[in-house]
């Protein structure tokens, strides 16, 4: 009864996170296999981060907050902050999966530059890769870290679970007892010598 | 062997050699995500970060902000260290270079003016040892940097071989084909409703 339960969640669960399982293998694949690390790469030399002009307009006077700004251009959605410029300015991250946009808003000058990223696939599933954490400002940044902690803890659910089953077959024990000591060996090395 | 008893062992050996990579990107991952909950359960939240290890006088030329690196590696290799290292100028007096391996960190403090440099060594924590191993990836470290590089990217393989044999033994379930294609259908709903609102 109990391995029936077993098998079944382990399988259900994995059907209904394939997309996150998806999105974390081929992300993991394109940072693996960037040419240098993302703190090295110049935004001349990274077209899929690199910001384009969109617009630039003046905002009406009592626009006082980074949500105001965002609601008057009709930006609306889950954002952060940066500390305000030398010069006053504030540039409010407008995050979105497909095109991120950034604004740099003047106070004094009621200014709003606005830029975006283009879309690119490998820049959009690294960027779903890097979103966790609550305290979005939008419902739907929490929900989206909510999958996240489902995904974390499917994934360790997986790995016991996944023993568990194994052990169960009798005629593959040998061999996976095989498999299960070089991963370990292997895992040990790496964590002693790097 | 028909294809099912070759495909059935694939996604569980697989699995078995994997198993401790998938245990750490899984643990890390809740470590990521819940940082100050995983140190107090792990009792790492008091510890103090740094201890010191050396301090010596020390000489060498500063160079350019693009060369910056060269003086870090230099660095590291008169103190006696190896592994990964990022250098950093902390101000126009300053210069730290970080080292790190999955089980020691180092902060090497190059005083310029004075011509000293400080190392300290940063004690163990468990939640930044699982943090670092999942954060370490490319093929820009040498040889065994390298390997772990390629072991990286058969784990990412990996998970998209289990996604492809796992589909494919849901399949041949006959019985569970409905409520597992709800499962399936429900999981990519849901993925497209939230990206798309992200």
């Amino acid at each position: 009864m109990f391995s029936k339960f077993l098998r079944q969640s382990h399988m259900y669960l994995a059907l209904f996170l394939t997309p996150w399982v998806l999105v974390y293998a081929l992300s993991t694949l394109f940072m693996n296999h960037r040419a240098r690390p993302a703190s090295e790469n110049r935004e001349s030399e990274a077209p899929q981060t690199a910001w384009v002009f969109e617009q630039e307009r003046i905002l009406d006077g009592s626009v006082n907050s980074a949500h105001g700004v965002l609601v008057a251009l009709e930006l609306d959605g889950p954002h952060f902050v940066n500390k305000p410029a030398v010069d006053g300015s504030i540039t409010i991250f407008r995050q979105d999966a497909f095109r991120p946009r950034r604004v740099i808003w003047s106070p004094l000058l009621h200014k709003a530059k606005v830029e975006r990223q283009d879309f690119h696939a490998r820049a959009f599933v690294e960027r779903l890769h890097k979103r966790f954490g609550y305290g979005s400002t939008h419902r739907i940044g929490n929900i989206w870290s909510a999958m996240v902690d489902l995904t974390a803890a499917s994934i360790v659910f997986w790995a016991v679970s996944g023993v568990w089953l194994w052990f169960e077959l009798r005629a593959l024990r040998k061999w996976g007892l095989v498999f299960l000591g070089i991963g370990v060996a292997l895992f040990a090395f790496f964590v002693v010598t790097i | 062997m028909t294809f099912s008893h070759f495909n059935r062992r694939f996604h569980i050996y697989l699995g078995m050699v994997l198993l401790p990579w998938f245990l750490m990107y899984g643990l890390s991952a809740v470590t990521f995500v819940h940082g100050g909950l995983m140190s107090r359960i792990l009792g790492t939240k008091d510890v103090k970060p740094w201890r010191p290890l050396f301090e010596r006088a020390y000489d060498a030329p500063v160079p350019t902000a693009d060369k910056l690196n060269d003086l870090g590696e230099k660095i590291k290799r008169d103190a006696g260290l190896s592994g990964l290292h990022g250098t950093y100028r902390e101000n126009d007096n300053q210069i730290n270079v970080y080292v790190y391996t999955f089980l020691r960190s180092t902060q090497l403090k190059y005083f310029v003016n004075e011509k000293r440099l400080i190392a300290e060594d940063k004690n163990f924590r468990l939640d930044h040892f699982l943090t670092g191993m999942h954060t370490r990836a490319g093929f820009r470290e040498g040889l065994l940097g390298d390997l772990w590089a390629v072991l990286v990217s058969i784990v990412a393989i990996g998970m998209l071989g289990w996604v492809a044999s796992g589909l494919y033994m849901w399949w041949q379930l006959k019985s569970k084909r409905w409520l597992g294609l709800v499962a399936l259908l429900a999981g990519a709903i849901s993925f497209i409703a939230i990206v798309f609102r992200l």
